[in-house]
């Protein structure tokens, strides 16, 4: 039992900073969606490789700590917690890159005009901060600010379907922006991607401290 | 006084000293039938003392004075017109340490038998194969029932012990660290059999080991420093403790 602990704090700290390099991963990617600057997207792809190693070493040591330390109750549920939430993070880590590698295929730069009435930035920047809100929750086992992500992640949903209107609408209008609209729909639809991840963590991040299984219950999330 | 229809053993406001030392404290539990119940804590915490009241094992120990009920098959269990012999039938012990006599293996089994005066030979081939083969052991003995118990190994004894209680027709089994003397593979087949058992009988088992509670038990109850701190159902106990000197201790985070 005396190992546990260590054990725990360890894992604790590998998954915060994977936490940190995919939120650097994503910021660099909306970066990259505002200034089209390919060094970026060179370096999003970079840590990729970065993550993935994070992400396997984390699962040995999900593995190990059952294996060896038989945790129960929180400590348990930590451990179950952390294995799932690095599932998603590598998932999240992925969509960054997808982002990326759709600029570097870009011949043009996405229309202001559209990307503005599509609220694209307002989604980039809610994205950004169900991240940030899943790191804070996490590293300080703070469940309201987890609860904040769920209400975020309805506000991503929207701007998700309102965008499909705009775009087609934009696309019949001008078809020659047929090829780049495309590219914005895509990335508009890995952003509701990582906005469902996000959620997924907080619903991790809830399980672990309060012992509440909330997936698949809308109306249970809203419950402080 | 009565139990409920369900309940095998119920504790009411038990309070036990010995000498000035108040050991349990107000324990107030109800065991239902056919279940296994585990009682878990650190050492000293009072758990031994309040499995051995279910069967007045404390009696010898001139200190021991307990106040409170406990209730088995209707009857306060230390009222006076309790014969403790009779009471013994009906709640078997297993104990930490494997204990055969140093008989053959068929006479350990009717030993209680012979001792309340049955000498049927038929009587007691018939028991003894039924026991044994409840205690899932008699494939590993069947051809050697006149060998001495104390050949056999330690998961052996073990089993043969719990035949031996089976063979009086309790109808609860104390089993107080029943397999900590035992290997793994040996402790596999006690608790194989705990599961197996509860379908005739109600269980009660003291354990050190925690996995072990939370493998075979249907409840758990946590004990520390005389107090009943918790009685749960066990996948709630280990997964999701109410109390959190319950999750301290599952947790390793104690003292």
């Amino acid at each position: 039992m005396s190992n546990l602990l260590p054990a725990l704090t360890q894992l604790r700290e590998n998954l915060t900073t994977m936490m940190e390099m995919v939120k650097s991963m994503f910021s660099s990617a909306y970066t990259a969606v505002k200034t089209n600057d390919l060094t970026i997207v060179e370096d999003i792809i970079h840590k990729e490789n970065r993550v993935n190693a994070l992400e396997l070493l984390i699962d040995a040591e999900c593995e190990n700590i059952i294996a060896l330390y038989n945790p129960v109750a929180v400590d348990l549920r930590f451990v179950l917690s952390v294995s799932r939430i690095n599932y998603n993070l590598e998932r999240m880590g992925d969509l960054s890159v997808s982002i990326a590698k759709y600029i570097k295929q870009l011949k043009e730069s996405f229309d202001p005009e559209l990307m503005k009435q599509a609220r694209t930035d307002e989604m980039f920047q809610t994205c950004l901060s169900m991240l940030e809100n899943a790191i804070d929750a996490f590293s300080n086992q703070d469940t309201a600010v987890a609860r904040k992500i769920f209400y975020q992640d309805e506000l991503v949903d929207e701007i998700n379907i309102l965008s499909n209107t705009l775009i087609a609408e934009h696309s019949q209008k001008n078809p020659e922006k047929i090829r780049t609209n495309l590219f914005l729909f895509s990335i508009i639809k890995k952003l509701e991607r990582f906005g469902d991840m996000s959620e997924n963590i907080a619903e991790e991040i809830i399980f672990h401290i309060e012992a509440q299984v909330l997936k698949h219950t809308k109306p249970a999330k809203q419950k402080p | 006084m009565t139990n409920e229809k369900n309940i095998a053993i119920e504790a009411k406001n038990v309070n036990v000293y010995y000498g000035t030392k108040h050991v349990l404290k107000d324990i107030n539990i109800a065991i239902e039938k056919n279940s296994v119940v585990a009682f878990i804590g650190p050492s000293g915490c009072g758990k031994s003392t309040f499995i051995r009241c279910f069967n007045r094992m404390n009696d010898f120990i001139e200190s021991f004075r307990k106040e409170g009920d406990i209730i088995i098959n209707n009857k306060e269990i230390y009222d006076r017109s309790i014969q403790v012999e009779e009471l013994r039938k009906e709640v078997g012990m297993v104990f930490q340490k494997p204990n055969p006599f140093p008989k053959t293996i068929f006479e350990n089994v009717v030993y209680g038998l012979r001792i309340q005066g049955e000498n049927n030979k038929k009587t007691l081939r018939e028991t003894a194969e039924k026991c044994l083969r409840d205690a899932a052991l008699w494939d590993e003995v069947k051809d050697d029932l006149n060998k001495s118990a104390l050949e056999l190994s330690g998961g052996q004894q073990q089993r043969l012990c719990i035949a031996r209680t089976l063979a009086v027709k309790p109808s609860i089994i104390l089993m107080d660290e029943p397999a900590s003397a035992l290997d793994p593979i040996s402790t596999s087949k006690i608790e194989d059999l705990i599961t197996v058992l509860k379908k005739d009988y109600t269980i009660v088992i003291v354990t050190h080991n925690m996995q072990q509670a939370a493998r075979v038990s249907d409840k758990t109850a946590f004990f520390y420093l005389g107090d009943m701190v918790e009685f749960e159902k066990t996948q709630t106990l280990f997964t999701n403790p109410q109390k959190e000197l319950t999750q301290n201790y599952i947790t390793g985070r104690f003292g």
